[in-house]
Formats: structure tokens, C-alpha cells, sequence
């Protein structure tokens, strides 16, 4: 690729030709405040925050609208740019409300950020504020206050850029111009509506399910992988006291950008009201050991008649022990099926082009690398089983009724139900571990909240395989992707 | 003295806007005449060689602008006469539309053939319902007679014209503001680069020209660029209209050489200051072009280098002339009042600081200023002029600037008194003719 070198306060750096000035000041080390400006939305440079000087120019350029050139010179470090900045600060908060004590932003926002860094002075305004609207229901999600709003334009890029809805724009004019939707338009059917939320610069739209809930500062941000569907859009989930607060997409250009999908968020905000819980045996709760014990002995007695089928809803290190013990016992018969966890809601998107997948399972492309021979379940031969090992929700009860069922799952359905032995397992923010998406991307997932009265499927493995006299391949889930 | 007429060079008679009378008075003659001698870089040529300077307030020679187009491009490419005559003050470009839109049409030919132009757009501003009317009937009239839609005589370009209502904001007087306008979008501007020549109109090379421009291009094309050249003085070529307005005794249109006496003008064309009453300042093009003490237009004259010189601008030759007893302050609260209304608010500085500023002269006029407040206004413009993606931000400045400079005494008595000297209306006189 061409490569561009100019110069930035003096210092002489070299991007890519085409790069944004803001894009290549920034990976160089040189921080420019922005609002308006988004790395994954098409620069609209309006807010004004990012001017610099470019020598050769009379005027101030907004450096996240200009290419790099060969040789420019750059200064962001002038007084001159030091004044434009704290003038624009200035600007910006002449009309805000400086509701900061009792914003959901304050902690994360950037005009509190950026005014502390770039300017900390008194303002010298002295007149009355704008007033305007300050709670308008943008549908059942989201909040809009246009009083915080700085009409960055941001959300109504998004609606345009990322979900393509354009449900979203500015009316009004001057000082009086807020974010509205069409007459009696909702955000409910956008997809992707709390986008908004995550990436408006003030608090000006908030998420119904957070508002007023935490502060910011309050919250442990834990990295993880979306377990909605195939996408595996990277997400940080956030918890206070073994509770999830908040949902927000994790930046990664190579598969969800900065955004997620709100039917991904939901699944972890909203948790599923069935969850299965504890260990037992003909419906009577047992000891955790006796029922590794008996399983044990069961699937080793019963190996050559039992089916196998395995879940997409686990990860990639619990798929490689499963691996070891149905190898080392020998079953043969090795299935695959179709998960899903939580009901479909209406207004639900099945698949489109930018990140919602018609996979709602994060881990297929796990299960079909580690067991290249299992065949969809709808093809299982009854007949030829007597036992079934069911590991996650969602099998088909009709193809295996009947049978005798093991059963490891998060969730309790109807086989769970149908089940002679039941262990309750984990979903994906309560264990450590890797997918594999559908583009066959690996990415590691951290545990964000503890999953009590269930069980970690990995230790269940590691347990049934000592009880069979084999040696695990690792116990932890870093010794196991060492093992592979 | 008398002035070349080449826009207003009839009589109005209630019919000098059809066809008919146009023709009667030598128009389309280069159509007929001079096309199918001349090829598009001839056109351009003498439009050149003319120097006219854009008319619409920056002032930039318009064949110059029209030579930016890209030399191999295989884009459609457009033209857009710019009728958003917004400037408060300015109403030159509306008698064109109303009283001579052919000549207009027949400018817009002649430009549209030189540059190439696919098509080309008539954008009129939502206010000018009357104007819309006469324009949209005179290219009826040009369509029918076969000017617009068929091959010009002797070539085989074909000129369309379609006539666009704006809905109403001053921003989108702005080049590509009005692009946005045409397109559906909201009336906002856009960052330049692209410049419009580049990538304009739907993406294409667009070249966009005032009405008064546009309508000058037959005369330049009958007459050569030489004889156009020659009128008014070396720097600022032809004539220019000028809209008189505010404490004169005819206010109104009148067509003058560049290079005129201002005081000529202001004391024979304007008919003088009304009720004899004494000069008190100019605002020589439009609102947002700085404002003159008399003793800044005493040797003025009408061009671009000589109000330049003064400390102004010709602007769009909106001259608003205002005598002693009228109050500056509340007059500029009216101006600050007018940029923080049309203020799309797409930049932080602009969007916030006209606000700003219309509220510290409003608390200056009501009598609750402080001596503070006056540099502050001067610091407010300082960080909002040329920090905007477009020019209303710096448009909004030009007066507050200039107002505190010049009349700093009266913004001071406001202070000092807690009040408003004048009776605290803005002044109408009203003279018995």
C-alpha cells in the first residue's frame, strides 16, 4: 500500500495513504478531542473539536475530515489550537445542562473527559440556557434528553451508516435543533437502537434497562464474546455484585466494528427466566461426586449403544475434553443439533448483511472442527441407541424420546425434564473459554459473573475423565488451548 | 452621471418579463447568432476575458471558476444559478426574476454550453413566491419556443432548466448548502474539499453562479469581454446592481458602473437621507459586511478594492444606509437575533455562539450590560469566525465586530445608563412625500 509521510508538531510519522489526519495523529500517539467524529461512521465534521493547523492554510482544518498528504506539516500543540479547544468546550457546555451528579454518563463521558484535559476553565457565559425537552421516549429502549444532546450527529449516523433504518435525524435549527424520530416512529424495530446509546459523546440518550441503575465508575468490566449467534461480536460486560448491569460492544474491527445487535444485548441483560439448577438422579437432587460417579460408569458400561450430542453452546476447551472422553470410551455415535436458548421475540431479525447471523449459536464451527464425523441429530437412527448424553437445550424431544437421557444443560426444557440424569451447566458470562465463530475466528471470553447451584462443564469432564482412568489433556482452559 | 444599463435596460411596463417583450428588446440574439459561430471554449473565453466577479458576495471572477471543472471527467455536469437571495438588505437578484428572467434563461444557455452542462437549476428562495411565478412561466416560454429543450442552431447541445423553490433558510444561500437543498437533504452545508467544481450537485462537477452573473453572460457574449472589461475599473469590472434600503428617500434597485462615487450615488440614484436628516453609517453589501462611519465613505467608490479599503466589503450590493437617531445597539440585537434564527446548527461555534451573541446585546439594549460584556463579545466572534464549515459563522461576526468597534461610545451609554438613549424602538421615519 502507498505510504504518505508528513509531519505532526514536529515529529515526523508515515500512514497509509488516504488515512484521516485524526486517524493517523492518533496512531502515533497524538490524541485530537473529537465528538462528532467516529472511527467506523463516515466523518461529518461538524463539532468543530478537532480543528488543527495545517501549515500553508489561513484557517484551522478539521482534522477528521482531511486525508493526509505527502509532506503536510501538522501542529496540534499550539497555543493557537490550545485556545480553539477550550473555545469549543466553551461553546458546548454554554447550552448544556450540567446535569453531570445525576447523569448515567458522567464517569465515561467525553465532554466531562475532554473538558478536564483540554480546557478546566470557567465559562464566561452568563445568560439563560436553552431549555428544551428532557425526556422524550425514543420507544420502549431508549431515552433522548435534548438539553445533554450536542448534536454531534453520531446516533443519526448510525441509523443511517449501521442499521441503514434512518430512523433517526436533527429538526430545528440554530441552538433550538434537537434528534428526533418521524411522528409516532419508534426505535423498537432498529436492530442495532442501542448503538446510540454506547456511542453518544454526552448522556443524552440513555438505555431504559441502565438508567438511574449504577454508576459507571462502580462497574467491573469484564472482556467476552456475544453467545447471541455465529457473529461473536466482542462485548464487555459489566457487573457489580454478581450481577450484569450493562452490555456494551468491545471494539474489533475484524468482526463487529464498535457495534452489537440489541437482541444480543438483551439476551444478556433480560437472562432467561428457565435456567436449570443443580445435580440430579430420577428427579431427586444427589451429591455433585456421585453423580459424576454413576454418569460415569454408565457411559463406560453403556458406551457402544449411547449417542453423543454434543453443544453448540459450549466452548471450544469443554468440546476438546469431550473429545478425549468419547474417544477413550469409544462412542461412536456423535451428533450435532441446532441450540437455542432463549424464545424468539417478535420483531426479531433472522440474518442481514451487517452483523446478525441466522446461527443463533456462538460455537457451531467449534463443534463441527473438533468432531468432523457428528451428523445432525434429525438423521440420528433411533434404534441403534438405548443411552443419550444431551449436552445444551434445544434437542428435538420427538427424535429422542424414548431413550435414556443424560442431560448437561443451562437450561431446563422439555428434556430436561424427560431426563433420568440431569446436570445443570453454565452459560457463557459464568465461564472462561473460547468460541470459534462462523468465520472461524477463535476469541477467548472471560467469566464475568459466578454461575451458582450450577455446574462448570469443564471440571464435569475433567471429573468423568479421571473417573474413567484417563488423564485429562489440561484442567484449566490455558493448559487445554496449550494441549490442542 | 449616466450608468450603462445592461441588466435593468427597459422600461417596466408590467410586460418586459414575457418573451415578446425580450425579444422586441434584442434578446436571444446570441442564441440565434452568435452559438453557432462559437464553440464552448470561445463562450468561456470571453467570460474570461470579461473578469466579471461572481455577484453573489465572494466576489470571485466567474470564468475562472468555470475553468476548475475537471478537464477529463465523464460525469454529468451541472449548473445552478443561485436565486437564495437571503442577506438581509438584498433584493437586486429578485427584479431579474421578476422583470427579466429571459435574460437569465439566455445566460444560462450561453453558461450551460460553455461549461457542457448536462443540466442546469434555477434554485429560487421559498419567500419569492411572485418570482417564483414569472421565472417558472419564462422557462415555459423558453421550452415552447424551442430555446431550452432542443438543439441550440448549429449544435447539438441540449439546454434543460428546471426551477427549484428553497423552503426557506438563509444558510442555504451557501453553495452547497443549496446543493443539499436540490437533493432533498436538509438545508445544511458541506465541508469543502471537494470544492463544487469537483464534486458538487449528486456527486458530479457542479458550477454555480448568482442570478446577476448569470444574467450578465448574453450582454458579454453580444458585445465580446473586452467591451464588458472596459466598463467600471480595471479590478472590478461591469455594472452591478444595488439594492438601497433603510433612511434614503428612494430606496430601490439601481444599476450602476463599478468605480461610481458612493456619496454620488448615495445622494443622486438613493435621492439622499430621508428628512434631511444627517448620516449616522453604511452597511455598503449586505448584513454580515462590516459597517462604515461617513467618514469611511467619504472617497469611497463602488467597487470591490475601494469598500475593501474602507474596511467593508461590496458583498451582494445590499446597501443599507442609516441616519442619526436610530440606536445601534438595538439594531444590532435585530442582526444578531436574524444569524442566531438561521443558524442551521450543525457546528458547535456557530450554533452556541450566535445564540450567545444575540443574548449579550439584547441584555446590553435592555439595560443589563457590563463593561465586560463588550470585549467578550469581540472574543466570542474571534472563536467563531473561520472556525465553521461554512461562512454564516463568520457572516454573524462581521457586524458585531465592526458594531462595538465603531459605535463602542453608544454600547457604553446603554451600560453606563441602564437603558436605551433612543426611545428604544428600532426608529422608523416616516417622510410625507
Amino acid at each position: 500500500m502507498k505510504e504518505v509521510t508528513l509531519t505532526v508538531d514536529g515529529k515526523e510519522i508515515t500512514v497509509p495513504a488516504g488515512t484521516l489526519l485524526i486517524d493517523a495523529c492518533e496512531a502515533n500517539g497524538i490524541y485530537i478531542p473529537r465528538f462528532c467524529y467516529h472511527k467506523h461512521l463516515f466523518p461529518s465534521g461538524n463539532c468543530r473539536m478537532c480543528l488543527v493547523m495545517i501549515e500553508k492554510n489561513p484557517k484551522p482544518q478539521p482534522s477528521c475530515m482531511t486525508p493526509v498528504v505527502e509532506g503536510m506539516a501538522v501542529h496540534t500543540n499550539t497555543p493557537e489550537v490550545a485556545e480553539i479547544r477550550k473555545a469549543i468546550l466553551e461553546f458546548v457546555l454554554i447550552n448544556h445542562p450540567l446535569d453531570c451528579p445525576i447523569c448515567d454518563k458522567a464517569g465515561e463521558c467525553m465532554l466531562q473527559d475532554q473538558y478536564m484535559e483540554f480546557s478546566g476553565d470557567k465559562s464566561r457565559f452568563n445568560e439563560t440556557k436553552v431549555a428544551k425537552e428532557k425526556l422524550y421516549h425514543f420507544g420502549r429502549k431508549i431515552i433522548y434528553d435534548a438539553e445533554r444532546c450536542i448534536t454531534c450527529s453520531r446516533c443519526v449516523r448510525i441509523t443511517e451508516e449501521v442499521s441503514k433504518t434512518n430512523k433517526l435525524g436533527i429538526v430545528e435549527r440554530g441552538d433550538r435543533s434537537y434528534v428526533a424520530l418521524a411522528h409516532g416512529d419508534t426505535l423498537d424495530d432498529d436492530p442495532y437502537a442501542y448503538c446510540v446509546v454506547d456511542n453518544c459523546p454526552v448522556g443524552a440518550l440513555t438505555a431504559k434497562y441502565f438508567r438511574f441503575k449504577e454508576r459507571v465508575w462502580y462497574l467491573h468490566k469484564t472482556p467476552s464474546v456475544c453467545a447471541g449467534c455465529s457473529r461473536g461480536c466482542n462485548i464487555w460486560i459489566e457487573t457489580k455484585d454478581n450481577k450484569i448491569y450493562r452490555v456494551r460492544p468491545r471494539e474489533n474491527d475484524a468482526v463487529n466494528k464498535s457495534w452489537m445487535c440489541d437482541f444480543g444485548r438483551e439476551y444478556y441483560i433480560l437472562p432467561p427466566k428457565n435456567r436449570a439448577s443443580g445435580a440430579k438422579i430420577n428427579h431427586y437432587a444427589v451429591d455433585y461426586n456421585k453423580f459424576v460417579s454413576e454418569v460415569a460408569a454408565l457411559l463406560k458400561e453403556h458406551a457402544a449403544e449411547t449417542a453423543f450430542v454434543a453443544s453448540a453452546y459450549a466452548t471450544n476447551e469443554e468440546l476438546a475434553l469431550a473429545k478425549q472422553l468419547v474417544s477413550h470410551l469409544g462412542i461412536k455415535g456423535i451428533f450435532h443439533k441446532k441450540d437455542r436458548v432463549w424464545q424468539e421475540s417478535s420483531g426479531e431479525v433472522k440474518e442481514d448483511d451487517i452483523l446478525i447471523k441466522q446461527d443463533k449459536t456462538p460455537n457451531m464451527a467449534g463443534v463441527k472442527k473438533t468432531f468432523p464425523e457428528a451428523k445432525d441429530i434429525e438423521d440420528m437412527v433411533i434404534s441403534d441407541f438405548k443411552y443419550a448424553f444431551v449436552w445444551g437445550p434445544g434437542a428435538p424431544l420427538e427424535k429422542i424420546d424414548g431413550l435414556n437421557l443424560i442431560v448437561l444443560s443451562a437450561m431446563a426444557d422439555q428434556i430436561w425434564e424427560k431426563a433420568k440424569y440431569n446436570l445443570a451447566g453454565r452459560i457463557s458470562s459464568e465461564k472462561h473459554g473460547s468460541f470459534t465463530n462462523f468465520n472461524g475466528i477463535v476469541q477467548n471470553f472471560r467469566r464475568a459473573i459466578k454461575g451458582d447451584n450450577n455446574y462448570d462443564e469443564l471440571t464435569f469432564f475433567i471429573d468423568v475423565l479421571k473417573e474413567v482412568g484417563a488423564d485429562p489433556i489440561g484442567r484449566t482452559v490455558d493448559e487445554i488451548q496449550n494441549a490442542k | 452621471m449616466s450608468h450603462k444599463k445592461i441588466l435593468l435596460n427597459f422600461e417596466r411596463n408590467g410586460t418586459s418579463h414575457t418573451l415578446e417583450s425580450y425579444l422586441k428588446r434584442g434578446g436571444y440574439q446570441t442564441i440565434a447568432e452568435k452559438i453557432p459561430a462559437l464553440s464552448p471554449a470561445e463562450v468561456l473565453e470571453e467570460v474570461k476575458k470579461s473578469a466579471i466577479r461572481g455577484r453573489g458576495g465572494a466576489g470571485f471572477p466567474a470564468g475562472i471558476k468555470w475553468s476548475f471543472l475537471p478537464k477529463d471527467n465523464d460525469k454529468p455536469v451541472y449548473l445552478i444559478c443561485n436565486g437564495d437571495e437571503g442577506e438581509p438588505g438584498t433584493f437586486k437578484d429578485r427584479v431579474i426574476l421578476e422583470e427579466n428572467p429571459h435574460m437569465l434563461i439566455e445566460g444560462m444557455i450561453l453558461a450551460s454550453y460553455a461549461i457542457r452542462a448536462k443540466h442546469a437549476y434555477i434554485y429560487i428562495r421559498g419567500e419569492y413566491g411572485f418570482a417564483l411565478e414569472r421565472v417558472k412561466a419564462a422557462v415555459k416560454e423558453a421550452y415552447e419556443t424551442g430555446y431550452l429543450g432542443k438543439p441550440l442552431k448549429g449544435t447539438d447541445f441540449v439546454c434543460e432548466i428546471t426551477v427549484h423553490k428553497g423552503a426557506g433558510a438563509y444558510v442555504v444561500g451557501d453553495e452547497t448548502g443549496l446543493m443539499n437543498s436540490i437533493e432533498g437533504k436538509k438545508g445544511q452545508t458541506r465541508n469543502k474539499p471537494p470544492f463544487p467544481a469537483i464534486e458538487g450537485l449528486y456527486k458530479c462537477p457542479t458550477i454555480i453562479n448568482n442570478v446577476e452573473t448569470l444574467a450578465s453572460v448574453p450582454w458579454i457574449i453580444a458585445n465580446g469581454g473586452d467591451a464588458y472589461h472596459k466598463i467600471g475599473t480595471e479590478k472590478s469590472s461591469g455594472t452591478k446592481l444595488l439594492s438601497v434600503s433603510g433612511h434614503v428617500r428612494k430606496p430601490g434597485v439601481y444599476e450602476v458602473e463599478l468605480g461610481y462615487s458612493f456619496m454620488d450615488f448615495l445622494n443622486n440614484e438613493a435621492g439622499g437621507i430621508i428628512d434631511g436628516k444627517k448620516l449616522k453609517a453604511v452597511i455598503p453589501g449586505g448584513s454580515s459586511t462590516p459597517v462604515l462611519k461617513p467618514e469611511d465613505i467619504k472617497d469611497m467608490t463602488i467597487d470591490y478594492e475601494s469598500i475593501t479599503a474602507a474596511g467593508s466589503s461590496l458583498g451582494s450590493g445590499a446597501v443599507i444606509v442609516i441616519a442619526e437617531g436610530t440606536c445601534m445597539v438595538k439594531l444590532l440585537e435585530i442582526l444578531t437575533h436574524f444569524y442566531q434564527h438561521e443558524s442551521c446548527g450543525q457546528c458547535t461555534p456557530c450554533r452556541e455562539g450566535t445564540g450567545w451573541l444575540h443574548r449579550i446585546v439584547r441584555r446590553i439594549e435592555e439595560g443589563n450590560g457590563k463593561m465586560e460584556d463588550l470585549d467578550l463579545l469581540t472574543s466570542i466572534t474571534k472563536h467563531i469566525a473561520f472556525h465553521t464549515i461554512c461562512p454564516l459563522g463568520d457572516a454573524a461576526c462581521g457586524p458585531v465586530d465592526s458594531f462595538v468597534k465603531k459605535f463602542r461610545k453608544e454600547f457604553e451609554e446603554h451600560i453606563k445608563q441602564g437603558g436605551c438613549p433612543y426611545s428604544g424602538k428600532f426608529v422608523r421615519f416616516q417622510e410625507k412625500v
